[in-house]
């Protein structure tokens, strides 16, 4: 679980004394980590928050704009389709040429850019420049996420890095899940107020969901001068890249991989897409007012926000990864199954898919750590991550063009079939590890045992634990 | 003799429910010989659906209220039309009718929707438009080789007192030979024992800031089916044909051996002439209440039909009016798009059910397929899983 972080880009190495005092003020204090930790989370808050402005706003923008649902998917699909190869370049423009702080400023800046373009399309009522600013807003935002992570593993390798990452995952959610609430109550304030065309109106409440952005760019420059700070005090010098992202390397991996690759492909396409397709559904298909459609279509980020560091603890401690990522996918099968089959109180599938959702996320993704090589992580996760984009770019256009032809049935139906794949490739994988050596399914104990034959990494242990160490003492 | 009767009507519906191909034959005031007398009195189409076994006649009648009438009698039947001012009792079969069902336009509504309910009930004002007040013009009609045919009456005046309406009000009536979907949205499943009727609202002028529209048809059943007439509604998961639209209105009219005619619709209203669903709207539905007006009733062609014997306790025929009124809350009235559109179904018979598609067909087997693989495999591991389980107990491995 250790191995977890999406990236590894950077090795550290400090010169720092064991003997000094460490006060609050120091960057080594748990009080500094905290900070830092808050403003990691803030870093990514408004990204996510504005990722999903389309999604919680889907009649109004339909409405007001006069586009079909096809074209509303556009919003979504250009933020995915250049993050096909951003996940690369992103991770690496940070490890090569910004350095993490200037990268995440720079990324940070982009994300707000992103924003001011795209509320000025709804402006101009102009479906392009939304485009372009939904391309400047998707560069920028997925590799703020990279950015997000590099300083995770900076700040918090060998410590508490699992819980910083489900701690990022929550803050997150909470950005998409207050995005879903508070959007349509602030759009129609905003019309009530100001009288003016509609799609100008919804320009203003996209402007005022920029300063979102605005916030987590204040967050990335104030992380960057305690990291500074930190840099100076504890003498911690990075190493310049050792494992520059390599197309080349895509060859030598496993096979293993590559059905761990597909399998999010298929599962996450069954969720992103449905969210954003969600609202109207619930609105027609079971008669919610938009308020509770937007609801309920973010409970999935309402139950990750809150489990998500919990369940993650649970794989923590019980191991069994592939029995809890067959156990998520078929949850989340059977809730695209009520959904399109029945007309049972879609609570409890929404309620089943996020709890599925939640496990999923810390299930996983970790298989790639346990199936490559540590060296070679960065790749593999920009790996994973890129074909999930081009996963998502291609599957929000289809739903799209699926609902506007041949209705939400079908586009269920679609995520149905893709989940169903999802479970055989799980199946087909776990066939493969019981029949070899068995490490992706293994429990704690069992981990462990195979863990205590190895020789200790020296690398793995860090000042930064040292510390810790110290200060308990 | 009824016991009998009834016995073959419900073995005729049962038997066309299944052989469903007819032949349409289409006929504008059938048996006229001198056609510019009888227009001035009677705009009368005719439309004859040979099946097998029996015949279904659709008389689309816009000489006052316009109204579709569908008669069911057995094959060789032939409709007469006497062509004189008085109407009463002035349509015959050769033979008597099996049964008989009826659909009539009898008023449209105009109401000032002040609370944006989309609920007639309350409004704070209404305008009744009698149908038969339009000048109505039987425009056009389409016959796609005998497979299918498409009438349309329109009118663009309306000579009600104190009413002024410019803009064009229409009803549409396509009949097909064969079972199949209709070529708009929300695409109807018909049988050729049924008739779709549509009716457009095109570019009203409205009397109310908040206006919203409603008609009152009115709903005749004859023996056996006349017992009572109920309106149900049913949900369903397949919304590949009807948009986003999960709902079904049956108003289905009973005997004691089940249905005989019905109206069927699906919520839904679109307000412009590209009926997508991202232009569409609902429907409110109002209940189904007895309507014994003669005044009403005898300016429909089912007074040509029945004459007197329509009316009174001696009436053999189940006499019925709902009102359905179109938009909902937050749509912009009608005034937004200026522009209705509206469809239902009337037939006789098994109301038409949905078929699955090949496509959904396909995704759900493949989905099975892919399932049963799974559930194997895991089988599999399990029972590997049990083993090793099994020889670290007997080996203790």
């Amino acid at each position: 679980m250790e191995e977890s972080h999406p990236t590894s880009s950077a090795d550290i190495t400090d010169n720092h004394e064991r003997d000094c005092k460490v006060t609050w003020t120091h960057p080594s204090h748990i009080f500094q980590r905290l900070i830092a930790l808050f403003l990691m989370c803030l870093i990514g808050f408004g990204s996510y928050f504005c990722f999903d402005n389309p999604g919680a706003l889907q009649d109004n923008f339909i409405q007001d704009m006069n586009l079909t649902t096809s074209q509303f998917v556009y919003l979504y699909s250009w933020y995915s389709w250049p993050n096909v190869v951003m996940c690369f370049i992103g991770g690496f423009l940070i490890d090569s040429v910004f350095g993490i702080r200037l990268g995440t400023v720079i990324y940070a800046l982009l994300v707000v850019l992103g924003q001011i373009v795209f509320a000025a399309g709804a402006y101009l009522n102009a479906l392009w420049i939304m485009i372009l600013g939904r391309l400047i807003f998707g560069i920028g935002g997925e590799s703020l996420a990279v950015a997000q992570n590099n300083y995770a593993v900076l700040w918090f390798k060998g410590k508490e890095l699992n819980m910083v990452f489900g701690f990022q995952i929550s803050f997150a959610r909470v950005g998409s899940t207050v995005n879903f609430v508070v959007m349509e109550p602030l759009y129609r304030y905003v019309k009530n107020q100001i009288n003016v065309p509609n799609y100008q109106s919804l320009s203003i409440v996209l402007l005022i969901a920029s300063l979102t952005c605005v916030l987590s760019l204040v967050s990335a420059l104030l992380l960057a001068w305690q990291d500074k700070r930190a840099e100076k005090l504890l003498h911690r010098k990075t190493l310049e890249a050792t494992e520059v992202v390599k197309m080349s390397d895509v060859w030598y991996f496993p096979k293993v991989f590559w059905l761990v690759t597909f399998i999010i492909v298929f599962y996450y396409t069954s969720i992103f897409p449905f969210v954003a397709l969600g609202k109207v559904f619930f609105e027609k298909k079971y008669n919610f007012s938009p308020d509770s459609a937007n609801l309920i279509n973010g409970i999935i980020y309402i139950i990750s926000a809150i489990c998500a560091p919990g369940l993650g603890l649970v794989i923590d401690k019980t191991g069994r990864n592939l029995f809890w990522v067959f156990l998520s996918i078929l949850g989340t099968l059977v809730s695209h199954m009520f959904l399109a089959f029945t007309f049972v109180n879609p609570y409890i599938a929404m309620f089943t898919m996020g709890l599925s959702y939640s496990m999923l996320a810390s299930a996983l993704w970790p298989l790639i750590a346990m199936v490559i090589p540590e060296h070679q992580m960065g790749t593999a996760y920009g790996i994973a991550q890129s074909v999930e984009n081009l996963g998502l770019a291609v599957v929000a256009l289809l739903s799209g063009i699926i609902v506007d032809s041949d209705g939400y049935y079908m586009v269920e139906l679609f995520f149905c079939l893709l989940l169903s794949a999802a479970l055989l490739l799980t199946a087909i994988l776990w066939t493969w590890d019981s029949l070899s050596n068995g490490i992706l399914n293994m429990s704690i104990k069992q981990r462990n045992q195979l863990e205590s034959n190895k020789t200790p990494c020296a690398e793995k242990q860090n000042l930064l634990q040292n510390n810790d160490t110290n200060i308990e003492d | 003799m009824k016991a009998l009767k009834t016995i073959v009507f419900v073995l005729t519906i049962f038997t066309t429910s299944v052989v469903a191909d007819r032949i349409l034959h289409t006929e504008f005031n059938p048996g006229c010989q001198m056609e510019d007398y009888c227009s001035k009195l009677s705009k009368l189409t005719y439309i004859r659906a040979d099946g097998d076994n029996d015949t279904v006649h659709f008389v689309l009648d816009a000489t006052l209220k316009p109204s579709l009438v569908i008669i069911i009698t057995n094959k060789d039947a032939a409709i007469k039309v006497n062509y004189t001012s008085d109407p009463k009792n002035s349509i015959n079969f050769t033979q008597s009718p099996l049964y008989t069902f009826a659909s009539v336009f009898n008023n449209l509504y105009e109401f000032n929707d002040v609370n944006d309910t989309a609920n007639m009930k309350n409004s704070d004002n209404f305008l009744k438009m009698d149908f038969k007040k339009f000048n109505w013009n039987t425009s056009q009609s389409i016959n796609n080789n005998n497979e299918s045919v498409e009438i349309i009456l329109s009118a663009n005046s309306y000579r009600g007192p104190r009413i002024e309406k410019s803009g064009i009000v229409s009803i549409t009536l396509k009949v097909y030979g064969k079972k199949d979907t209709g070529s708009l949205l929300p695409h109807l499943v018909h049988t050729p024992d049924s008739g779709e009727l549509t009716l457009t609202l095109n570019n009203l002028n409205t009397n109310f800031t908040k206006s919203r529209f409603a008609v009152e048809l009115l709903t005749s059943s004859s023996f056996p089916f006349n017992k009572s007439e109920e309106l149900s509604s049913n949900t369903f998961s397949d919304d590949k044909l009807s948009g986003g639209t999960f709902l079904n209105y049956l108003l289905n009219a009973k005997g004691n051996v089940g249905g005989g005619g019905f109206l069927s619709w699906k919520p839904v209203v679109y307000k412009a002439k590209n009926t997508h669903a991202l232009n569409s709207s609902a429907t409110t539905q109002y209940d189904v209440q007895d309507h014994p007006f003669e005044n009403d009733w005898i300016n429909t062609p089912l007074y040509k039909l029945y004459g007197n014997s329509l009316f009174g306790n001696n009436s053999q025929l189940l006499l019925k009016s709902i009102s359905v009124s179109f938009g909902q809350p937050n749509d912009g009235f009608y005034a937004k798009s200026n522009y209705t559109y509206w469809t239902f179904l009337v037939g006789i018979g098994t109301p038409p059910q949905t078929i699955l598609g090949f496509l959904e067909l396909s995704i759900i087997a493949s989905l099975l397929l892919m399932l049963s693989i799974t559930m194997i495999l895991i089988f599999c591991i399990f029972m590997r899983w049990m083993s090793s389980k099994r020889n670290s107990i007997i080996y203790g491995q």
